[in-house]
């Protein structure tokens, strides 16, 4: 793919022109001139909001955050700069045009991401120096063009699936900078998540518990509660240490015992009970009004790539390397579909790492920031 | 000039006039002041002497400000004011204070807030994010901004500190950072909230369940909202950000992020990795547009096997554009930190002579007891690692070792000041060390039977206060900025939290946390005045204003009863209880 691709949106534009609101000259005109008007009436307003590059590799991050990179982009319509134009990126920041039409932004190339890129605010834009007319507004308002952040991908190889000749499998690589690795997938934080119950057996709804390192910065805590008293939350100790542990209620805080802290670990989730005192505020660090149990699995976290088709499919977890596999029907492959690239963040109660194979119907769809259109390239 | 230009002139003039007569409520004003000026005249005509007096209009009272966190962009907490000086500062006395407590109940125990004074209006936060706008003059609240339930909520639910250092003022707006990671814009004359977002609505990941959170002070400069964060020990990716100030927008497209997200570079290893929070404001140099900010320790703090090498940018100075974000230069203070000592206070910018020359330098103190300063422009070390504290700590073990600085610093938030008069720069410091240790092996964690550790432990692991016997204390040390030199240091009866602000007169003010308020000669550290104020652990520096020419001190104390006080000379000089002289003109409690 070119890295200078303009995304254009061509208009047709009914010129207004400045004599069609004085109603006197329009009056006056004869019958050429009004054959003038109706030539200048068919003229097409070209408009055109591009960017200098649209497409860019992920890079690993940088200390001196080189890792952030600048485009231009320029707003014209009919060649002439769209002056004074605001523009929007990303639903993020917003910037006006200058006298070339010319805007800089800059971009993160070490995250996966999609950049829509789109007019907001016309008002105060000029044209050769002239205010823009509605109809101006209303078509040059509508441009939006989309720069991307993604590894791009290289189909490596296409075989013939040998249990299933209905299938195939792409052997495939995200491409990294020389030097750099495909980034580590792996586990996040690992879950703590229980139920919340009152002496008398009912569910507590809305509690919240609340992690806070011993001594030092660090906590963390669960959304509150559901109806049936269930909690939970992702945390990672820096080592298995002591850390302060609270259950918030109703304004009301619950305590462990005094100078009792919950020592959890840092390579394990874990299942907890807790039932709540009819009086008082503390919560007695002995079953049946709290129980731990460890808990299998874990949040794991990393960027994968889905495709573009219907078909069911399987697709690997990126090596360090960026090699990956798909198998799907060759039928599918054959549509030639396109990539997406994804933040993946999910539980697994089975531990997962890169090489192994995903089922498509656990890959998300990409949302609206994320690239949504890789095109793979033959490994020639 | 042409006869014919000369009436087309005096016609447009016309039209002016007529079109100037047209316009509505200005004009009725003009009207009315044009009465009152015919009337006085008619006055004038007839009783001279009685008109005098109403043909002088009522002086406009004058002030000089303290805008900004620092009083100034550079953050040099000088002020150039020169009615308090060492004769008459035993004359110091209250002119008000307040509680906040009894201004609102709700108010949480503690306060960090650095006051702004503008026009006679003190703009102060406490924790939990209330904002005042008191009359500064007699403390009368001119409006109250109670943070909304659901920044309470959050914070409450977090059960983290609540504590707020202060808001930023621009363009009619007070802006304060929330501690549930929001922004907050109000309106400077009402106290009406004017937009408030969230940072995560526009970066996802900063949010209190990722462990950010926020008691910094942000700065204003150039329509934009320079903002920070805490939570780098979280495991957080620290950053600093521009928003605009005009709709708290971003103003540059991504934050300066200072370490690498998990599972790249140093973090690749590490699940918990993260850290280089900025928690303090950034100072601004106004004549290049550039931004410095101060980035904390590496997380896990203790634990470094797996963050592997200097860790960079973590305990640094970061220069980067206003306008961009894009860097200049970085320096790093510590590097691969074990013992969680941040450069922790904000870089201040200073026009000091060095070896006889006058330079610009960037100064800077850190937890670990060193101070450094460096080239504006360039960043290259003009001094580096002066020493002013005890330095002693070996590599953590899991049995424990006991550290000097502790946990605590060093130099910690609390801001230095810079005499540029004197050429000295003074930093608090804090002598207290800790005992830190890391916990067990990976493969001893593994083995835990979870349900063997509840409640059964003995309180902390990670972290203990130092032995019984060696009591904590605070010092203030002056640098020579020609030679980067110690010329004095001083030792305080508490540790250094609150910080330091000087003014021209040779004078630097500070609270302690038993709630006493002193004043040293920034020439030579000798105690001129102390005040027991009746607060408690102070723990921000004062602010000084002035209105026609009379200087004003402003502090907040913290503690479970948290206030504010307003001295000047001539005030009221009954002090608290438990009051102890540490000069010898102080006065007596009463």
């Amino acid at each position: 793919m070119k890295n200078k691709m303009s995304f254009l949106l061509l208009s047709l534009i009914a010129l207004t022109l400045v004599a069609c609101t004085e109603k006197e000259k329009e009056a006056e005109l004869t019958p050429e001139k009004e054959m003038e008007t109706e030539l200048t009436l068919e003229k097409e307003i070209e408009a055109e909001l591009s960017l200098e590059k649209d497409t860019f590799q992920v890079v690993e991050w940088k200390p001196d955050n080189s890792n952030h990179e600048e485009n231009v982009g320029k707003l014209t319509a009919n060649g002439q700069a769209v002056v004074g134009a605001v523009v929007q990126i990303s639903d993020k920041r917003t910037t006006e045009t200058d006298e070339k039409g010319e805007f800089t932004l800059t971009l993160d190339a070490n995250m996966v991401e999609k950049n829509t890129i789109r007019v907001v605010d016309l008002d105060d834009a000029t044209i050769d120096g002239e205010a823009l007319s509605q109809e101006e507004k209303e078509k040059i308002g509508q441009l939006e063009t989309v720069m991307s952040v993604h590894h791009p991908i290289v189909i490596d190889e296409v075989v013939t699936n040998e249990e299933n000749s209905d299938l195939v499998n792409v052997h495939a690589q995200a491409i990294t900078v020389e030097g750099e690795k495909y980034p580590k997938f792996g586990v996040e934080k690992f879950s703590v998540a229980g139920v919340i119950k009152n002496e008398d057996g009912t569910p507590v709804e809305g509690g919240t518990v609340n992690l806070r390192r011993d001594g030092v910065e660090g906590f963390t805590m669960s959304d509150p509660s559901n109806e049936k008293g269930e909690f939970a939350m992702y945390y990672i100790p820096e080592d298995d240490e002591n850390h302060y542990f609270y259950v918030y209620h109703e304004g009301i805080t619950y305590t462990l015992p005094p100078r009792k802290t919950f020592l959890f670990p840092d390579e394990n989730g874990i299942e907890l009970s807790i039932i709540l005192p009819s009086e008082g505020t503390v919560i007695k660090d002995e079953p049946p009004t709290l129980v731990a149990q460890t808990a299998p699995g874990a949040l794991f976290k990393g960027n994968l790539f889905g495709l573009n088709t219907d078909a069911d499919y399987l697709i690997s977890i990126p090596k360090r390397d960026g090699t990956f596999t798909v198998t799907l029907p060759k039928t599918a492959w054959e549509k030639n579909p396109s990539f997406y690239q994804i933040m993946y963040r999910k539980f697994h109660e089975e531990a997962i790492q890169p090489g192994d194979i995903l089922k498509s119907s656990i890959i998300p769809d990409p949302v609206v920031s994320e690239p949504d259109e890789i095109i793979p390239m033959q490994n020639s | 000039m042409g006869v014919k230009l000369k009436i087309a002139l005096i016609l447009l003039l016309s039209i002016f006039f007529i079109t100037a007569c047209q316009s509505d409520e200005p004009e009725t004003k003009q009207e009315e002041a044009e009465n009152k000026v015919e009337e006085t005249e008619t006055d004038t005509e007839t009783e001279i002497e009685e008109t005098e007096p109403k043909t002088e209009e009522p002086a406009e009272p004058t002030y000089t400000n303290w805008t900004t966190f620092g009083y100034d962009l550079g953050l040099n907490r000088h002020v150039p004011f020169e009615e308090i000086t060492a004769e008459n500062v035993s004359e110091l006395g209250l002119v008000w204070s307040k509680n906040f407590k009894e201004i609102n109940e709700n108010i949480p125990n503690g306060n960090q807030n650095f006051p702004l004074v503008v026009d006679g209006t003190a703009y102060v936060t406490t924790s939990g994010n209330f904002v005042y706008a008191f009359d500064a003059l007699t403390g009368d609240v001119i409006w109250e901004w109670e943070p909304p339930a659901e920044i309470t909520e959050t914070t409450e639910r977090m059960g983290m500190p609540t504590s707020n250092r202060g808001v930023a003022i621009g363009e009619g707006k007070v802006f304060m950072l929330t501690g549930d990671v929001g922004l907050v814009s109000i309106d400077q004359e009402t106290g009406e909230t004017v937009d408030f977002i969230h940072l995560s609505d526009y970066y996802p990941s900063l949010t209190p369940e990722n462990g950010y959170y926020e008691t910094t002070a942000p700065i204003y400069y150039d329509g934009k909202v320079f903002v920070g964060s805490s939570g780098g020990d979280n495991g957080v990716r620290g950053f600093e950000m521009a928003f605009k100030s005009s709709d708290l927008t971003p103003a540059w497209d991504e934050p300066f992020w200072t370490v690498p997200p998990k599972g790249e570079s140093w973090l690749a290893n590490g699940l918990f990795g993260g850290g280089g929070a900025v928690w303090m404001p950034p100072s601004v140099d106004e004549e290049t547009g550039i931004v410095y900010f101060s980035a904390g320790n590496p997380a896990p703090d203790f634990y470094g096997e797996k963050r592997p090498g200097a860790n960079p940018n973590t305990n640094s100075v970061i220069a980067v554009e206003a306008d961009t974000g894009k860097l200049v230069w970085v320096k790093q203070q510590m590097a691969h930190d074990l013992w969680d000592y941040d450069t922790a206070d904000s870089p201040s910018i200073v026009k000091a002579t060095v070896d006889g020359e006058e330079r610009k330098l960037v100064i800077v103190g850190t937890k670990a007891s060193e101070w450094f300063a460096y080239d504006a422009a360039t960043g290259e070390e003009v001094y580096g690692n002066v020493l002013f504290g005890k330095s002693d700590h070996p590599t953590p073990t899991t049995e424990g070792v006991l550290v000097y600085p502790g946990i605590l610093g060093g130099q910690n938030y609390a801001p230095d000041t810079f005499d540029p008069e004197l050429n000295l720069v003074l930093i608090p410091g804090i002598e207290e060390p800790s005992i830190i240790k890391v916990a067990e092996n990976e493969e001893e964690a593994q083995n835990n039977d979870f349900s063997e550790f509840f409640g059964a432990m003995a309180f902390g692991t990670s972290y203990a206060p130092a032995p019984e016997g060696i009591e904590g204390y605070g010092t203030v040390t002056a640098i020579d900025l020609n030679d980067g030199t110690i010329k004095y240091q001083i030792e305080t009866n508490e540790i250094m939290r609150g910080g330091l602000t000087s003014t021209t007169t040779g004078l630097t003010f500070f609270g302690e946390l038993s709630g006493k308020i002193k004043a040293i000669e920034t020439e030579t550290g000798e105690v001129v005045w102390d005040f027991q104020t009746t607060g408690d652990t102070i723990s921000a520096a004062p602010s000084f204003f002035e209105k026609d020419g009379k200087s004003y001190m402003m502090i907040t104390s913290a503690g479970s009863q948290p206030q504010i006080f307003l001295f000047a000379l001539g005030g009221d000089k009954s002090q608290g209880e438990s009051a102890e002289a540490d000069s010898e003109d102080a006065h007596t409690g009463e």
